[in-house]
């Protein structure tokens, strides 16, 4: 992690998201930007950035668009929704835009810290509200072209929705944390992939593409 | 055909009072006799009289002999009083019987009769009596026993068949019905006539009982290899009838070496084929349970009351030996068989029926009821000789409420008028969940029109009635699909245009009310969007803004009220108000949220979820008042207790849901109750109708328990 975005229009947050990027990563170079307008002008003069954190509710529009763009333009940018609401409606969109894990400000900081260096080690956070929300966005597998869950992953979303920690979860099913991490990981990225296919084949079937 | 005579109700009531009607007729056909008004019986080859109605003659007397009017000689045998046709040694006895029959019927319609008998003492007399007519209360119980057998069976076997006319194995069992009680009457009549009848009555009933019989038998086998599953064509099936058809038509000429091989072998014949055919529908339906266990049922019943019609009347004097009851008691046996059937139709769906087939049997008796009550009125008013006042009184004060009030009951129905059924629609409409709304809706049509059938229409099927008033389609209503009803009033009535009429206005009635909660929601919705946003973006920011103040001035206490406080506020704001939450759902929240609070404040989680699987919807009241009692609690621990270890108990049993919360800390403060967070646990407990309750755990610690019985959490 060298370079990191903060998109954020409080100050206070902006500072207090600052303070966690450098615990978890020292010597990071970052930016933090108020708007959606601010954020787009940085990014269209500089490289884009390892780490991005993105709040949701902004004066001028949803963080999700950015979350896209970056995803769209630089696939290699870490994607981290930073919001004080972390229920489906909200954060559903963020990770089908292909956001890689989403954080509450709110936390604890050494919490905060360790989610994110979680994340960069490409083991996200899951609620077992997001569980439940995945299990039902895949379950009823609405387009054979799409790509599907694995019946592992979808063993793993099944605990999680239970209430299972994630150690626990790896237990249960007689695997390593490490794999459980890469799991999840998938999953996030299959429902991204999904997003972007669904989005296609709409295009498609408007006659856009 | 009208339609009016095709339901079932109607129909069975026709039918059950032309079989009284019948009946009645053979009843008056057994009075067309003149008789002796004396009781004969066969015993030891002996004719003894069994009694004198007028005390003429001494009962155990023996009579040898009768003479007519124009002086014929008739020396009475024990065979003369034979009660049936069908046992003969040879064609050759039963000529003579049926000669013997027509001459002592003519010397008893010729006039007076003197009848030459011996009593005890060894002493001939001669005694002069002259016929009379007959009364009805001359014919024996054992004839109206019979009929009343045979009534009964017909009256099952059509209400089978009504109840689905349209299947073969149903109309082949009406048949047996009908030959049956065919044969019961024409048998009840032989035995009943009396001392004898004419050649050419005789030989009628003689030859339709062994036609009823014979066909009988051949019904039943057809049924056997019919149901449940086809083992023969329906021409081979007749082909059997035709073979049996020629049987008793060789019998009737006499065209057998004798008669034990006619008809009697015939129907052993039968009952074997019957025991075959079950034994291979037995085979055939290895691969059906269901079809197995009906089919089981119904072999039951049918070999039940055939054998011991066969072992205890037929087998006996097939074998030249005394029967062990006689024909018309042992026909009581075939009720079995009809009963076993009538009560099997339920529990094994026999001919595919349902439940709702009973009701239609309970009309008929309800109408038959009413209809006995009258005749009783009028027979006991006549024998009684009640003054016309006093009947008139009674009847207008007491029979003809009654009447009406029995009438209602069992036949008429009841509307409800439109406000009546006003609350029940809007509880419909507000019912909670699209299923309960579905559910609630099909209730109220079946209250109000008693159909025998409710399903959901297709899409294209135009509202109104329908097969000529047998159905009615009731027009959908918002996310409600159109139903089909059919066969009202139990299947008593059809559906007027009336009805329909009044079906639409509750669907308009319903869907206005629908529409009128989806705006109410929707308007809820909105309001709930504005307040949400405001305090989106306002509330939320600023209890950011403490719990990062608080963190940063080192206050975990404060940090962790402002993130309690937050967590209020996303539960307010984020939570679908109107949805039922899964327990289970709850649960698993409740667990991410209690680990990531414990792991912050560096106290280890001990979490227990119920032992069993939970598949409570709670509502959203609900499911706040306990998210934030837990909350609450964790809070309490985690501020005060100065604690290392939380556990939290999660238990469902059939009548309450039980979350403790113990932590090992330092106990209860002097005044729990004075603590403001413990008071708004008692306020939220109390609005759940819960229990909330305070311990001291050993050595040191505390611990929360809430008991909350599980009809304050769901909807």
């Amino acid at each position: 992690m060298k370079t990191a975005l903060i998109l954020d229009d409080v100050a206070d947050s902006q500072a207090w998201l600052s303070q966690a990027l450098n615990t978890a990563f020292p010597g990071l170079a970052l930016h933090c930007t108020g708007s959606l307008a601010e954020a787009r002008a940085w990014l269209a003069a500089h490289a884009a950035p390892d780490i991005a954190l993105i709040d949701l509710g902004l004066p001028d529009g949803s963080g999700v668009e950015l979350i896209a763009e970056l995803n769209r333009r630089a696939p290699q940018t870490l994607c981290v929704v930073a919001s004080i609401f972390d229920d489906n409606e909200h954060l559903f969109p963020a990770l089908r835009a292909g956001a890689q894990g989403y954080l509450l400000k709110d936390q604890p900081l050494p919490q905060i810290v360790e989610l994110l260096k979680g994340i960069a080690a490409g083991s996200p956070p899951l609620s077992p509200a997001i569980a439940r929300k995945l299990l039902g966005h895949f379950q009823p597998a609405p387009q054979p072209e799409l790509e599907q869950l694995t019946e592992r992953e979808t063993e793993v979303l099944r605990y999680i929705a239970k209430g299972m920690t994630l150690p626990e979860t790896a237990r249960l099913l007689g695997i390593s944390a490490h794999t459980i991490s890469g799991y999840v990981k998938n999953i996030y990225r299959k429902l991204n992939i999904s997003s972007r296919a669904e989005a296609a084949m709409t295009a498609r079937n408007l006659g856009l593409i | 055909m009208n339609p009016r005579y095709r339901r079932p109700t109607f129909l069975l009531l026709l039918l059950w009072f032309a079989t009284l009607g019948l009946c009645a007729a053979a009843a008056w056909s057994a009075m067309q006799q003149s008789w002796l008004a004396l009781r004969l019986v066969a015993v030891d080859g002996k004719v003894l009289l069994a009694s004198d109605t007028q005390g003429r003659i001494p009962q155990g007397a023996e009579v040898l002999r009768l003479t007519g009017a124009d002086g014929t000689v008739f020396d009475l045998h024990a065979s003369d009083l034979l009660d049936n046709t069908d046992t003969f040694p040879s064609y050759a006895h039963k000529e003579e019987f049926f000669a013997r029959q027509d001459t002592l019927h003519a010397i008893q319609e010729s006039g007076t009769v003197h009848l030459t008998w011996r009593a005890a003492d060894g002493q001939a007399q001669t005694t002069a009596i002259t016929p009379q007519a007959r009364m009805l209360s001359s014919l024996s119980s054992m004839f109206w026993f019979t009929l009343a057998v045979a009534s009964l069976c017909l009256l099952i076997a059509c209400w089978v068949f009504l109840l689905r006319p349209q299947e073969r194995d149903t109309r082949i069992f009406a048949l047996t019905g009908l030959t049956l009680f065919a044969g019961c009457i024409t048998s009840a009549l032989l035995s009943e006539r009396a001392l004898a009848l004419d050649a050419w009555r005789l030989e009628l009933l003689d030859t339709g009982n062994a036609l009823a019989g014979i066909l009988f038998g051949a019904t039943l086998v057809m049924l056997f290899l019919s149901y449940p599953r086809q083992l023969l064509s329906p021409a081979r099936q007749l082909g059997l009838v035709a073979f049996y058809l020629l049987w008793w038509l060789l019998d009737q000429l006499h065209l057998l070496p004798n008669p034990d091989l006619g008809l009697m072998s015939a129907i052993l014949s039968q009952i074997l084929l019957m025991m075959v055919c079950g034994i291979v529908q037995w085979r055939r339906t290895a691969d059906a349970p269901l079809e197995r266990a009906a089919l089981r049922w119904f072999v039951l019943s049918v070999l039940l009351g055939c054998s011991l019609f066969a072992f205890t009347n037929m087998m006996p004097r097939l074998f030249g030996q005394p029967e062990l009851l006689i024909q018309g008691y042992a026909i009581g046996f075939f009720l079995i068989m009809y009963l076993g059937i009538a009560l099997g139709l339920r529990r094994y769906r026999l001919f595919d029926i349902d439940e709702w087939a009973y009701r239609v049997l309970l009309w008929v008796g309800g109408a038959t009821l009413v209809i006995a009550l009258d005749a009783l009125l009028i027979v006991a008013g006549l024998s009684l000789g009640v003054s016309f006042g006093v009947s008139l009184l009674l009847g207008g004060w007491l029979y003809f409420p009654l009447r009406q009030w029995l009438w209602q009951r069992m036949v008429m129905r009841h509307t409800p008028s439109f406000e009546s059924l006003l609350p029940e629609l809007s509880a419909v409409a507000f019912a909670p969940v699209p299923a309960a709304q579905q559910a609630g809706w099909e209730a109220l049509l079946r209250r109000i029109y008693e159909p025998l059938a409710l399903h959901t229409a297709e899409a294209d099927e135009v509202p109104g009635i329908g097969e000529d008033g047998l159905a009615m389609v009731v027009p959908g209503c918002g996310e409600l699909p159109p139903l089909r009803l059919r066969h009202a009033g139990h299947g008593a009535r059809l559906f007027s245009s009336r009805d329909a009429a009044f079906a639409a206005s509750l669907s308009q009635a319903l869907e206005r009310m629908l529409g009128g909660r989806q705006s109410f929601e929707a308007g809820a919705s909105q309001e709930r969007q504005r307040i949400y946003r405001d305090l989106h973006d306002d509330m939320g920011a600023k209890l950011l803004g403490l719990a990062i103040s608080a963190q940063r001035a080192n206050l975990p206490k404060e940090a962790d009220l402002a993130r309690s406080a937050l967590q209020d506020l996303r539960d307010v704001v984020s939570r679908d108000m109107h949805a039922p939450t899964p327990l289970a759902d709850l649960l698993a929240d409740w667990r991410m949220e209690a680990q990531q609070r414990a792991q912050a404040a560096g106290v280890s989680l001990d979490w227990r979820f119920p032992a069993q699987e939970c598949e409570l919807l709670l509502t959203p009241e609900a499911a706040l008042n306990l998210t934030r009692i837990l909350r609450e609690a964790i809070s309490n621990v985690l501020r005060h207790a100065q604690a290392g270890q939380l556990r939290i108990t999660t238990a469902l049993d059939e009548r309450h849901f039980t979350l403790s919360v113990e932590d090992d800390g330092i106990g209860l403060p002097a005044e729990p109750a004075a603590h403001r967070g413990m008071s708004s646990m008692q306020a939220r407990a109390a609005a759940l109708g819960a229990a909330l309750d305070w311990q001291a755990v050993q050595p040191h610690g505390c611990r929360v328990t809430l008991n909350v019985p599980l009809a304050a959490l769901t909807p």
